[in-house]
């Protein structure tokens, strides 16, 4: 059935028109209100009700005088952070190390799942899945044991093959400048087969009529994925990197930790380590302090996304609001 | 896809070839390790440890494995998180729906500013111990729904699932069925979940993945050991076997407990994996072909 | 249609404050909870020394650290045997090991904590904190009146008493004393020793012999197979993750023979000043002759890079030795403990090496006491049963030997006529059934207790078990008679969160930088003579004098005399 539409204005019976109050548009919409009123009330609750504890950056948090009863302490723990001597160190390795996994990281997922679309041999095709989702269970730690192996100069597979190849064997885990692609190939590996899952989801809400007729129209599987599939998943694809950037100084720490060594620490350091090895030489606990850089970087993670998204909506293809 | 009577241009046959070939390598790597993570498993700690292992298990032994289920918390501890996974993952969808579907709407008033309420929660974090102390004042430690609520709404699967219903459902739909006299509710409930088989599927599955592994807030708001949950069982056991050079202990039983958390890093992977590899497959049913909306349209 | 969207915000920021500001004050309550003992009534208690402890059964409400050895501490056979003989009964709550101290901070600020806190190694910082608000309770008076067992161990070693006592005069915890003998010398170096027979080399004695031992390692072919494979020295850096240095690091043993190189701070003093080693010119001597070593290709490349894991696979090598010499611990660093390969046994120590200035010494780790592991909160209704049954901890051998081992008769007996102990003396226990996993009738060494080197020496000797035996000859041997001079080893000392704070920072900053630069020192990444003006600089430009200044604080106020 056809609706006329017009453009821009939802074409729903009952909508009156750009005339309408906002009272009564909000009275339009009072069964969506009802729907949404359980997860909003699930965030108060349990999100923005403990916001208050965000006032332990600005405090010198006691555990046991509790948050009302600690005292102000300003700005001192931002400044303290802003100006200890390692602060610039932090703020490029951790940036340098999230902005590669982003744009290294990003393409493969959405590869993948083009690739799987396309492949017809259905019990290749779950296993390919199967197992690719797999290394997303392995612990950090066995990971990065399996990184050290491979890469051992002496028994790894890297070097093997490299001394196979008549090339001297390279302690990969020495040179700092390596540290970062160690990383974040790593995490592609064992990331993109639980990552393209969402990719996947999204391809098979396609339209298959629409590869019927380019099919008919001549269409090679290529011109298929790049005219047809590619702009299919655009909307989760730009969602998913809105997400990502949001999270941009949060690297994680477990597997920095675990990969650092003497040699690499000027390029391995990154602020979330920082923290927990102050944290965890201090011998009291000092919330406060990881309290104010955990601000730091969220309203830093904001001023990305907010950035990122207003970028989005530009494209007018997807964007978070 | 089958077309059938249709044929495949040279071009297509070199790309699917090629297609074929590159998801074959990407398989290998990806295969090595994981039977590496097996293998290790069942080998010989003496050969874990001195680097013999490098594919296949030498001299197999259940050590690892044995240790693990022999653990007195093991099977509550499987059992405790098939309810958290069963329970947590049902709360999660029903308010992952309750919240995207009405931001996906265009005409939702407000819409802007809820999405925006309901991101910066993920930006901005009250810390552990607000939050701690919020699920205490309520009531909740040590009980089951310390397990389920406090995480009960993933903000990520949320605004995954709204782009999926803004792409997937279209607003023709919505006017036939409102012509018809679909109030919202019915809507949703006759009309938007059945389409929405894929998201729900794959939301599904990352919510539980995520209590299937949590295990840090079973550490904080849990004291009763029969509510652990497996993941916390595990890592209690692999603890269980570190060495410290200052204890006075026999050199058997040192070795013993050290060639065993070698192993035990592995074993314990693949039986907390185990599960969520098997049930993979009952989720890879939905990421079927848009079925359903082509038959819908006609 | 702005002015609704504000006012939505606005409605829900409101919200959001208004219910803030009730669930806020949740922390007001716990504010100097100081409602003291003698709420209900107080149980009568027996004299100190005499047991039971108290007539009637009395309840503890403990809260302790789980064991990974321990099953339950409820149903533990010790547990059991405690309570019959001091009519004490323990209600526990166990904290999982893992991220024990989040929990312990997170019973803390929600003011639900139990009378007694043990097993949690609390840092004296947050003692001092704690202790100043009156949640931990001082102890003083109840350790003179009702101490017997805490005294004679006071007795014995008078720096027992001042380590645990805090800045203010408070003692606000009990510690765990366990006088491991072999552990003050640590930072020993194990060499293969069939290699040196084979190749008719004496066990070196000086930096120079240790060099040529180690060229001859990897020229002369020891392991006899015809390929140039042996690796002279390696190392790890398991504390990667931490700023300080581990036992397996290249420094730990070789540093020794240049300047006083000790524990993972490296702190020492000097005349009652504090001072670091590694701005000195003794340093820069020893980094260099590391150098050298590195560059003749004596050291293993990965001996900065490697973790404990790959340290061991190189010690474990299957069949062929590889690996000559590395520090450590002992043995357990470079390879399997009691494996089937006996690799273990094959490594022996090397004394202290005198370095080209004639220096030498054994780095010193007398401070056996670990801290905070028993605590008396002001929700105890009575402290002074609280007191007597750590008291009772303390008892050795008898209760030591239950509360370490097990049950008598079974996990453990009393020595008899003629059998020897680990130090050669007339033994005093012996143990029965082997032990070191999972089990419920000890508990895991966790609380406060006492274990004398008498006491720990004590244990008969078993063929089977040598790795204590071989461990306390090679230190009495070799180790001992080059130990540094207890007046020269830094004590630990108490810092107030002000102090605390300021030196989380700056150690880590400090001790990352030395450690980096040592690294870099070492493979010839920087060139040392160049350098080394730059690096001392560097180390100064991060406050280093601000950090010696604050250890020196911490220390006088508790040891200047």
């Amino acid at each position: 059935m056809e609706t006329l539409k017009q453009k821009g204005t939802p074409s729903y019976p009952g909508v009156i028109g750009y005339g309408a109050t906002p009272l009564k548009r909000m009275k339009r919409s009072w069964r969506l209100y009802v729907l949404i009123a359980l997860p909003l009330i699930y965030i108060i609750i349990f999100k923005y009700v403990p916001m208050y504890g965000a006032q332990i950056a600005f405090k010198d948090f006691v555990v046991t005088k509790g948050i009302a009863g600690s005292d102000w302490a300003g700005f001192k723990h931002f400044v303290r952070f802003f100006n200890s001597y390692e602060f610039w160190r932090l703020m490029n390795n951790t940036i340098v190390l999230s902005v590669y996994s982003l744009v290294a990281g990003f393409p493969f997922p959405i590869i993948l799942a083009l690739s799987l679309n396309y492949v017809r041999n259905v019990y290749f095709k779950k296993s390919v899945q199967m197992i690719t989702y797999a290394p997303y269970f392995i612990s950090v730690v066995v990971m990065v044991g399996i990184i050290f192996e491979m890469l051992d100069p002496r028994n790894g597979i890297v070097n093997t093959l490299i001394k196979a190849l008549g090339f001297e064997p390279v302690n990969f885990m020495g040179v700092p400048e390596y540290f970062k692609s160690i990383y974040v190939w790593s995490g592609i590996w064992q990331n993109v087969g639980f990552a393209c899952i969402i990719y996947l989801a999204a391809l098979t809400s396609i339209d298959p009529s629409l590869h019927e007729a380019a099919v008919v129209d001549g269409a090679s599987k290529l011109q298929r994925m790049w005219y047809i599939d590619l702009p299919g998943i655009m909307p989760i694809a730009i969602i998913m990197l809105i997400l990502n950037t949001g999270h941009m100084l949060d690297v994680g720490f477990e597997k920095v930790l675990l990969m650092q060594n003497p040699l690499n620490l000027r390029t391995s350091e990154v602020i979330d380590t920082y923290v927990y090895k102050v944290g965890l030489a201090s011998q009291a606990m000092n919330y406060s302090y990881s309290s104010a850089i955990g601000l730091f970087k969220s309203v830093v993670n904001l001023i990305l996304l907010v950035a990122v998204n207003k970028i989005a909506q530009k494209t007018r293809q997807a964007s978070l609001w | 896809m089958e077309f059938s009577g249709i044929r495949e241009s040279r071009g297509d046959k070199i790309f699917t070839v090629v297609n074929y070939v590159i998801l074959s390598l990407f398989l290998v790597t990806i295969l090595y390790p994981l039977i590496y993570i097996l293998s290790a498993s069942i080998s010989d700690s003496q050969a874990v440890i001195s680097g013999e292992v490098w594919l296949w298990p030498v001299r197999p032994t259940w050590d690892g494995y044995e240790a693990v289920f022999k653990h007195k918390l093991i099977w509550s501890g499987f059992r405790n998180s098939l309810f958290y996974t069963a329970f947590g993952t049902l709360i999660n969808v029903v308010m992952t729906v309750l919240a995207a579907y009405p931001l996906s709407r265009k005409d939702f008033y407000g819409k802007n500013v809820f999405m925006f309420l309901f991101v910066f929660t993920m930006m901005f974090s009250g810390g552990l111990i607000p939050t701690y102390l919020v699920v205490k004042e309520l009531g909740l430690l040590n009980t089951v729904w310390s397990m389920l609520l406090p995480g009960a709404l993933g903000i990520w699967n949320m605004i995954i699932t709204r782009t999926y219903f803004q792409t997937t459902i279209p607003d023709e739909l919505l006017e036939a069925s409102q012509l018809d006299g679909c109030t919202d509710f019915q809507f949703v409930w006759k009309i938007v979940l059945p389409l929405s088989g894929p998201i729900i599927a794959v939301i599904t599955l990352f919510y539980a993945v995520g209590h299937w592994n949590s295990y840090f807030s079973a550490l904080i708001y849990l004291k009763n050991q029969n509510l652990y949950p497996l993941q916390l069982v595990l890592r209690d056991i692999l603890v269980q076997n570190e060495v410290d050079l200052n204890m006075l202990m026999d050199v058997q039983e040192q070795a013993k407990r050290e060639g065993l958390r070698e192993l035990l890093k592995y074993s314990l992977i693949v039986v907390a994996s185990v599960p969520l590899l098997i049930v993979y497959p009952f989720v890879q049913k939905y990421f079927v072909k848009g079925i359903m909306i082509g038959s819908l349209k006609g | 249609m702005r002015k609704s969207i504000a006012l939505t915000l606005s409605t829900a920021l409101c919200l959001g404050i208004a219910l803030a500001g009730c669930a806020g004050p949740g922390g007001g309550e716990t504010a100097g909870n100081t409602e003291g003992t003698g709420n209900t009534e107080s149980v009568a208690v027996n004299p100190p020394g005499q047991l039971p402890i108290t007539n009637e059964k009395t309840t503890l409400k403990v809260l302790v650290r789980g064991s990974a050895s321990v099953e339950d501490f409820a149903t533990n056979e010790f547990t059991k045997w405690l309570e019959e003989k001091t009519n004490v009964h323990i209600e526990w709550e166990i904290a999982p090991e893992k991220s024990a101290q989040e929990k312990l901070n997170l019973v803390l600020s929600g003011g639900d904590y139990p009378e007694v806190i043990m097993g949690f190694g609390v840092s004296p910082t947050q003692m001092m904190i704690y202790g100043s608000q009156g949640v931990f309770l001082p102890l003083n008076d109840l350790i003179d009146k009702y101490g017997v067992e805490i005294k004679k161990m006071f007795e014995a070693n008078s720096f027992y008493r001042d380590l645990i006592t805090a800045p203010d005069g408070n003692i606000y915890a009990l510690p765990q004393v366990n006088e491991c003998y072999h552990c003050m010398y640590q930072q020993r170096m194990w060499i293969h020793k069939p290699w040196l027979d084979k190749l008719g080399l004496d066990m070196p004695t000086t930096t120079d012999e240790f060099y040529e031992v180690l060229k001859a390692f990897k020229t002369r072919d020891p392991n006899g197979n015809g390929k140039a494979d042996e690796i002279p020295l390696s190392g790890s850096i398991q504390a990667a993750s931490s700023h300080l240095f581990s036992t397996q690091m290249l420094d730990s043993f070789l540093m020794n023979a240049f300047i006083y190189d000790h524990g993972d701070k490296k702190l020492y003093l000097e005349d009652g000043k504090v001072t670091v080693p590694y701005n000195k010119p003794e340093w820069k001597e020893g980094l260099k002759y590391l150098h050298k070593l590195y560059s003749e290709g004596l050291i293993d490349p990965q001996a900065l890079t490697q973790d404990n894991n790959q340290l061991k696979e190189l010690g474990e090598n299957p069949d062929t030795v590889i690996l000559g010499a590395s520090s450590g611990h002992n043995m357990g660093s470079l390879t399997m403990l009691g494996s089937s390969s006996g690799r273990w046994l094959t490594y022996v120590a090397v004394p202290p090496l005198k370095g080209p200035n004639g220096f030498r010494t054994a780095a010193y780790h007398p401070y056996v006491v670990s801290n905070g592991q028993y605590i008396i909160t002001n929700k105890a209704q009575n402290p002074e049963v609280a007191f007597r049954l750590a008291d009772f901890l303390y008892n050795s051998p008898d209760t030591t030997l239950h509360w370490y081992a097990g049950r008598e008769g079974v996990e453990w007996r009393y020595a008899e006529e003629g059998e020897i102990g680990i130090n050669g003396k007339p033994a005093i226990w012996k143990q029965l059934t082997p032990w070191g996993g999972v089990q419920n009738v000890n508990w895991g060494q966790v609380g406060p207790n006492y274990r004398s080197n008498d006491f720990r020496l004590g244990e008969a000797r078993n063929p089977d078990q040598p790795l204590e035996v071989i461990l306390y000859n090679e230190t009495k041997e070799k180790m001992e008679p080059y130990a540094m001079p207890i007046e020269k080893v830094m004590p630990p000392v108490f810092f107030n969160a002000e102090q605390a704070t300021e030196i989380a920072d700056l150690e880590k900053t400090i001790l990352d930088h030395v450690k980096e630069m040592m690294a870099r020192f070492i493979t010839g990444d920087l060139d040392i003579d160049s350098n080394w003006d730059a690096y001392v600089q560097n180390l100064e430009n991060m406050n280093l004098k601000r950090y010696l200044e604050l250890y020196q604080e911490a220390y006088d106020v508790k040891f200047k005399k």
